[in-house]
């Protein structure tokens, strides 16, 4: 690249983290922004191997780079983000993460039981060490050599230089700026109800126990509270405000707990975690994304306390416009289902997206995307989501 | 037996309470087990209006389905096993590719509360299975899970399976789950489709009545 | 027996072991995501 292309593809990159910054702001944009949610759909559409592309970096860049050169968007969620793999292959050891021909996955798992979840919060290090790693890896563990040891934190190394790499590709090359900082100072936010869901206790346990044990849960939650979320808050409340020449949004939550939890345990045990955290953002004026998995409809008015421009939703499942209704202060993201990208007509796509941008955008709060990750090879016809890129980056508004 | 007491404990999820009534009519011999089996299930069936309502979510069903098996598993041995089942045998899995079982048990409990006696295939269950199973049962109402958007081929390639085998017309198939809607419902070919667990029962309820 | 594991000076020796000289100061940084992903993945 000359130094023209690259100073076009730094302005580009400012152009849509402005577009995003004032859709999410509620201020009237030329255009609607789409930031894309094609996980591993890429590699299938560039007729790549997903068994080679989540254990080869140069398979799965060149799976993003066809993304990048045949879809216009102005933003991509995964850009490779799947390939620790090689991690647990050179361990020598399987892990919870396996992949086929057509899909990655996970297998049930859980970190602890709910008489060990205290000691695990009391030493996090100390648990995985002692307790969680032996019990993964069975009898394996007491037998990993320095060697192997060296071989699978390379592969690490290796599996960060790329994930760096990809972010400066798509930001130099394509001018596709990053959602949000990773910096796990302010970006990686977990609360306590989603780390039990998720990696401690599983969805299942945490069912029984938030019935069976709610004052040990509690009690989890709020000591989770003071060692993890509180430092987030006092370093946002800290820091210098909004970046708005960086990121699309100063922070990104993923919440899934709201999908198990009646109305009473949403209150007791994520609200006043989630509200502490909102309220340092509203309050510094900064811009944060929530990837809401499945429903959180049910919950929406909550977050309407909140000013326009602090909380943009990124809905998995949620009709976008039920949701507006529902919480006018709060910007959307979505809109595009899968049904429709893998089965409806062109034509149909391009009058939903024009919908969209129309209802939604027109005096801002909305960035086009896709609620389910694009994941498989029938998430989406190419054409389909070819002709939405296209239309999207035209259309005025 | 204070047939309401049991049903307003399985409805309040009063798990000790429950679990306190039924050890009450094993040491009176099992009697009025009959009695304390149907008020688990009318019990089981206000937990799923309170779904409806948004009073419970999927965490209280997954709680309401582990406690009812437990409260069955401590009045079985007194249930003569005559008529428990009165909409008889289904089969309910999670589609081939789709390892998710949290939906499938929940509807499972809410099914056998319902009064079907469930065979579930489990998880990732390719069509020729669920085909063999069905022939060699005589099963005519199939429940078909998933969760992955991927799961849909799954559903799809499982009712071409029913066509293949010629027994497509003898059997009536329900498909249920996140990727699922009215469309894909009728993309997949089956008869009728559902997001919640309540509405899978009433629709199988009617096809066996 | 394994040299590596007790904690934390197992633990330590291996950080030690492992981390070439220049990426010792990252020790904070890269060992918890390393970790992480032993332990999630």
């Amino acid at each position: 690249m000359d130094k023209q292309q690259k100073q076009a593809m730094e302005a580009l990159k400012a152009e849509r983290i402005k577009l995003f910054r004032d859709q999410a702001a509620f201020r009237p944009t030329e255009r609607v922004p789409h930031f894309c949610n094609a996980v591993t759909w890429k590699v299938f559409d560039a007729g790549d191997s997903l068994p080679e592309a989540l254990t080869d970096f140069k398979v799965m860049e060149h799976s993003v780079r066809h993304f990048l050169d045949n879809y216009p968007v102005d933003g991509l969620m995964d850009t490779g983000i799947r390939n620790q793999f090689n991690v647990m292959e050179a361990f020598g050891s399987e892990g919870y993460y396996y992949y086929t021909d057509e899909a990655v996955g996970i297998k049930d798992h859980a970190l602890c039981t709910i008489d060990t979840l205290m000691d695990y919060l009391e030493d996090e290090e100390r648990y995985t060490w002692e307790r969680v790693l032996p019990e993964k890896f069975g009898d394996e563990w007491n037998q990993k050599t320095l060697d192997q040891w060296k071989t699978a934190f390379k592969e690490y190394l290796k599996y960060t230089y790329f994930i760096i790499h990809m972010g400066s590709v798509s930001g130099k090359e394509y001018g596709v700026p990053s959602l949000a900082p990773n910096n796990p100072a302010k970006g990686a936010i977990q609360f306590g109800i989603e780390e039990l869901e998720s990696n401690l206790l599983g969805i299942k346990e945490l069912s029984i126990s938030l019935r069976r044990h709610k004052a040990l849960l509690k009690e989890f939650c709020d000591k989770w509270d003071e060692k993890h979320i509180d430092p987030m808050i006092e370093k946002v409340y800290l820091s210098d405000g909004p970046q708005d020449d960086k990121y699309c949004f100063d922070a990104s939550m993923i919440l899934l707990s709201h999908n198990i939890l009646n109305p009473k345990q949403f209150d007791m045990f994520l609200w006043p975690s989630l509200k502490r955290m909102l309220d340092a953002y509203a309050w510094k004026g900064e811009s944060v994304r929530i990837f809401a998995e499945g429903s959180i409809l049910r919950y929406a008015e909550k977050f309407n306390r909140y000013p326009k421009g602090t909380i943009t939703f990124h809905l998995e499942q949620d009709d976008p416009f039920e949701f507006r209704e529902a919480a006018p202060n709060c910007a959307i993201m979505g809109g595009l289902d899968t049904e429709m990208l893998a089965n409806a007509t062109v034509e149909e796509c391009i009058a939903h997206t024009k919908k969209l941008c129309d209802e939604l955008g027109r005096q801002g709060g909305f960035i086009l995307s896709e609620g389910k990750m694009l994941s498989y090879k029938n998430d989406a016809k190419a054409d389909n989501l070819k002709a939405i890129c296209d239309f999207v980056t035209n259309y005025k508004l | 037996m204070d047939k309401q007491a049991i049903i307003d404990a399985m409805a309040d999820l009063e798990e000790d309470e429950l679990y306190d009534y039924m050890n009450e009519i094993m040491d009176n011999d099992g009697e009025g087990v009959q009695e304390a089996l149907e008020a688990c299930q009318e019990g089981m069936k206000i937990v799923g209006d309170r779904f409806e309502e948004g009073e419970y979510f999927v965490g209280d069903l997954i709680y309401a389905g582990e406690i009812l098996t437990e409260a069955t598993n401590i009045i079985k041995p007194a249930l003569t096993g005559d008529g428990q089942e009165k909409y008889g045998k289904m089969i309910l899995c999670t589609v081939k590719n789709d390892l998710h079982d949290i939906g499938k048990n929940i509807v499972r409990a809410m099914l056998e509360a319902g009064g079907f006696e469930v065979m579930d295939l489990g998880i990732d269950v390719d069509p020729q299975t669920i085909v063999d199973t069905a022939k060699n049962e005589g099963i005519k109402i199939i429940a078909l899970s998933g969760v992955l958007t991927l799961a849909v081929d799954s559903m799809k390639d499982t009712i071409e399976a029913f066509k293949a085998a010629g027994m497509r017309d003898d059997v009536k198939i329900i498909v249920g789950g996140a990727p699922v809607t009215e469309t894909v419902c009728a993309s997949v070919g089956a008869d009728e489709w559902a997001l919640s667990p309540q509405k899978t029962v009433s629709v199988c309820q009617a096809w066996a009545s | 027996m394994n040299e590596y594991l007790s904690y934390p000076e197992g633990y330590e020796k291996l950080c030690h072991d492992l981390l070439p000289l220049p990426l010792r100061p990252f020790k904070k940084m890269l060992m918890p995501l390393f970790l992480k992903i032993l332990k999630d993945g």
